[in-house]
């Protein structure tokens, strides 16, 4: 057939089908009128861009039927959503999967981050100078401010409004930390190695020092309640990004592109996790850890129970249930 | 088959479908994502700004929720625009660009996380430094974003040509069978001749029109630029009545000559190089090469428009 017969033929259909398309784009329900035949009528319209196509038929009738054939395309395959759902059963067993899943990376960048902080932090009792290898004397006096109890700013206490503008802060600075630790782990794992370090040392750093000066009564209380999810969240973030780095590393029998769209897929998970953490550790810091109406055993005992039960929760949540 | 004339365009993303169709698109290049990104920058900034007035005056909590509306706007505002507004921000849309998965179907809330959660490392070491070198390097316009999370950005209402307008000329079947490429090259010539100047249409038609019109038994007392026009509309196939079979047989040459392109006289038949198969109804042109192989004789009209 020629190109007037093929559009006197078939214009009306794809007519129809522009119409259902308007009908379908506007909404994800399903349940619309005629969406039942939907299916059919797209794979007519394919039919027809492929013979308009071979038969070398104008450009602007190919390119019409395209757009359409797209159009009907990314409505066909669009991904469906329940995601409450989904939420809910990443917390309860997505989440702690994924991170037993890469528990090799898991393992390693715990016992890089915790032996690093450790060794600097013990470093440092030996012998105090060694904090300014890893921050500069401004930076070590302003920290010392901070935790110092006969310092005025921990003579009154912070207000809620104050606290909340502390809320804001570390959701801005951990979340932003987090997600670059990820990001890093782009460049063959090394970018995420490199902030785990260099987190890990500062922090070591700041517990070291300020333990040195007899500061680590107003220190560890307020770091112990957030510590579990703020600490666990940051090597998470960090795992995923070397899992990222892994894959262009060690693609194995997949090809490069291939490798690292897999690996994505499983850091992902990771970094949801990671971030939900640090909203949790947020809330923690902004408004418990600093508050000085509870004595220090209480909040060590609840500091505690939190470490507990973030051990507990990577261990065994989402395990399949012995029948 | 044949020749593929796309297949020169870096930029055109062909995407195979499960229907056996390929779909094409038209890939994004750095100067129009480079737009759109400074536009969502500037709108952004705009945002931040005009939200820290009404903020500023609620003391400690207004500045805690905006540094909570500064850290989402700096990493969710793209994600949540692509997810929920066909892979578009403001920016996009505004240069008629779209991110697509590499598939051709829409975003999803984990491509569009991955995507942007990369962006400090394609940030990377200032000025998008690392994401303008892995786009500019990748065969799809990728930069590291996105090609970790498997999308493309493509333009929006890409390829859509122009209806090109045939000249009125009265149809002539070709001389000899022609293949779709040699049909397409000539109906092609015929559409374009409006941007031609009158040299330049002369010169293109005498590549192809004398080996042609050597072949042709008949004089027709035109130039080869009309000539070609004329075989132009007959591939064209416009509406024409149905004329019942003429005296024509399978080799001779109609004695009807043909004086100008509005005659209304029938045009004529094929030459001895025909084959019988001219002489089925017209409107079966099933096989790829009888669309040319000349037929009977019809009815020339003044029609050479589409649609």
């Amino acid at each position: 057939m020629n190109q007037q017969r093929f559009i006197e033929l078939c214009s009306d259909h794809w007519k129809a089908f522009a119409e259902q398309l308007e009908a379908l784009e506007g909404t994800q329900k399903k349940g619309q009128p005629n969406a039942a035949a939907f299916p059919g009528m797209y794979r007519r319209i394919c039919h027809d861009l492929a013979l308009a196509k071979q038969r070398r038929f104008d450009a602007h009738l190919v390119d019409q039927l395209n757009n359409l054939a797209l159009r009907g395309h990314q409505i066909l395959y669009r991904p469906k959503s329940n995601a409450l759902k989904r939420l809910l059963d990443f917390c309860r067993e997505g989440f702690p999967r994924a991170v037993r899943r890469e528990w090799r990376l898991v393992v390693f960048a715990n016992v890089l981050f915790y032996g690093a902080a450790l060794a600097i932090a013990l470093g440092i009792q030996w012998r105090g100078e060694l904090v300014y290898a890893v921050m500069g004397p401004e930076q070590v006096s302003s920290v010392e401010s901070m935790y110092d109890p006969t310092s005025e700013h921990h003579l009154k206490p912070r207000g809620l409004s104050s606290d909340s503008f502390m809320f804001g802060f570390y959701i801005r600075n951990n979340m932003t930390a987090g997600f670059r630790t990820f990001a890093g782990g782009i460049f063959f794992g090394v970018g995420s190695l490199f902030f785990l370090l260099f987190n890990a040392l500062f922090l070591g750093a700041v517990a070291g020092h300020l333990s040195a000066v007899g500061f680590g009564h107003t220190l560890f209380p307020f770091v112990i309640g957030h510590g579990s999810f703020e600490l666990t969240a940051l090597v998470l973030a960090g795992t995923a990004g070397m899992r990222m780095g892994w894959a262009l590393l060690a693609p194995g029998s997949l090809r490069l592109g291939d490798a690292l769209l897999r690996a994505t897929k499983l850091a992902l998970p990771l970094v949801y996790g990671s971030t939900g953490m640090l909203f949790i550790a947020a809330i923690i810091e902004a408004y418990w850890s600093s508050s000085q109406l509870l004595p220090a055993s209480v909040k060590y005992s609840v500091g505690a129970v939190l470490w507990l039960f973030v051990a507990l929760y990577f261990v065994f949540a989402g395990r399949p249930r012995e029948t | 088959m044949g020749v593929d004339l796309f297949g020169a365009l870096d930029t055109l993303l062909k995407i195979e479908t499960p229907e056996g169709v390929d779909l094409d698109l038209v890939l994004a290049g750095p100067g129009s994502r480079f737009l759109a990104w400074f536009i969502d920058f500037v709108l952004r900034l705009v945002a931040a700004f005009a939200i820290s007035i009404p903020l500023g005056l609620l003391g400690g909590f207004g500045m805690g929720a905006f540094l909570i509306v500064l850290f989402l706007l700096e990493w969710f505002y793209p994600v949540l625009f692509e997810v929920l507004w066909q892979g578009t921000t403001p920016g996009k849309r505004l240069l008629g660009i779209q991110v697509l998965t590499t598939d051709g179907t829409a975003l999803d809330w984990g491509n569009s996380a991955i995507r942007n959660l990369l962006r400090p490392a394609d940030f990377f070491p200032f000025g998008y430094g690392i994401g303008l070198t892995a786009l500019v390097l990748s065969p799809r316009f990728q930069r590291l974003g996105d090609l970790a999370a498997d999308t493309v950005v493509v333009y929006r209402k890409s390829l859509v040509a122009k209806q090109e307008r045939l000249p009125q000329v009265v149809p002539l079947s070709p001389p000899v069978p022609l293949q779709l490429e040699e049909q397409r090259a000539i109906t092609s010539f015929a559409q374009r001749l409006p941007m031609f100047s009158k040299e330049r249409a002369q010169e293109l038609a005498e590549v192809i029109g004398p080996p042609l019109r050597n072949r042709d038994a008949t004089d027709h007392k035109q130039d080869h630029v009309t000539y070609l026009c004329r075989l132009a509309a007959w591939f064209h196939g416009e509406k024409q009545p149905l004329r019942q079979l003429n005296t024509d047989s399978a080799v001779s040459t109609d004695p009807v000559p043909v004086e100008g392109a509005t005659d209304p006289v029938p045009a004529e038949g094929a030459t001895a190089n025909s084959n019988p198969v001219k002489q089925a109804p017209p409107l079966n042109k099933e096989s790829p090469r009888s669309d040319s192989a000349g037929g009977p004789s019809r009815e020339g009209t003044s029609q050479g428009e589409d649609q």
